[in-house]
């Protein structure tokens, strides 16, 4: 399982290069001064939500694709919206799948043309086949689903199914009635 | 469909000019990239997802090549609540140090699908030469 999202992890030291490479130093202390702003600014959040599920929504299953997309969930009253980050990956080449319970999305990222294995001076991106199968917390009508795929995003909108938006109960206390005022 | 066509690529001018302070994210990302060494150019190329066109910075002064991107913070709509949280968003900067073989001003960029490509041509001395091999007849 993937613990932090790969844009947040401490950075891998790319090839060197005579022709480009990265201000390593620069950047290294440009990353540190954001760990340590991210500790600050999201103390528990950016750690804790990244990498434990809350119950109800399943672990992500990786085990048919190369790579898993970084996805969020947020609950609204009548509505789940996901958003899945699947920068470079041509919307055509993906597949979603929802059910009451499940939605299910896989797909492709394919390599940059000219790219040939010999010419690569630092590869951090993933590339090829994801898949991932997300236990929705709440059931959601499939006939109801809208999703949008917008500079690398891709938005899921699904309307929860009419039984799971729930109603007002009203509270009653046993043996005694409520107490009319009468004046 | 959104107000922007992301399917194709957009292109994102190479400056040095300062742009107007805009509102900041409180979180800076080094994004994913990728390096491709060609014949003819460094094509570089790196996720942004969610960042537009006009939100690109890139920025060549002296030996460096900065690369920055901003994204509008994420703010959740009233009454809602986070389920999963697995990305942060804010925005991203990346910089490179820029070697003598790269011809500083013959950089182009483009933005499609959340990726930026930036093809960096190769100054002429660095480019590959090919030495054609004759056969002599006999």
């Amino acid at each position: 399982m993937q613990l932090l999202s790969k844009r947040s992890r401490l950075p891998e030291m790319p090839a060197e290069t005579r022709m480009l490479r990265p201000s390593s130093l620069v950047e290294f202390r440009n990353e540190m001064d954001r760990w340590i702003d991210r500790l600050f600014t999201e103390p528990f959040s950016a750690m804790l939500t990244e990498s434990i599920p809350p119950p109800g929504v399943a672990p992500m299953m990786a085990l048919k694709g190369e790579w898993v997309p970084p996805t969020d969930i947020v609950e609204t009253e009548k509505t789940l919206v996901l958003k899945v980050e699947l920068p470079g990956v041509e919307p055509s080449k993906l597949s979603l799948h929802v059910t009451e319970e499940y939605l299910t999305l896989s797909g492709e990222k394919e390599e940059l043309r000219e790219a040939k294995e010999e010419s690569f001076v630092a590869t951090e991106r993933r590339y090829g086949s994801f898949f991932r199968r997300i236990a929705l917390p709440v059931p959601v009508d499939p006939e109801k689903v809208k999703a949008e795929y917008v500079l690398g995003v891709l938005k899921i909108v699904a309307e929860k199914a009419p039984q799971a938006r729930g109603r007002k109960v009203a509270i009653t206390t046993a043996g005694v009635k409520p107490a009319i005022s009468t004046n | 469909m959104s107000c922007c066509n992301t399917h194709t690529a957009v292109a994102v001018p190479v400056t040095g000019e300062v742009r107007p302070a805009e509102p900041r994210s409180p979180v800076t990302f080094r994004p994913s990239a990728d390096v491709v060494d060609t014949r003819s150019e460094i094509v570089v190329q790196i996720d942004m997802p969610g960042v537009r066109s006009e939100s690109v910075e890139i920025e060549v002064e002296g030996g460096t090549l900065t690369i920055s991107g901003r994204v509008a913070p994420r703010i959740p709509p009233e009454g809602s609540r986070w389920l999963v949280r697995e990305y942060g968003v804010g925005d991203f900067r990346r910089v490179f140090t820029l070697g003598d073989g790269v011809d500083r001003s013959n950089i182009r960029a483009e933005m499609a699908q959340g990726v930026l490509t930036l093809r960096l041509e190769k100054a002429a001395a660095a480019k590959a030469r090919r030495i054609p091999v004759t056969v002599a007849a006999g």
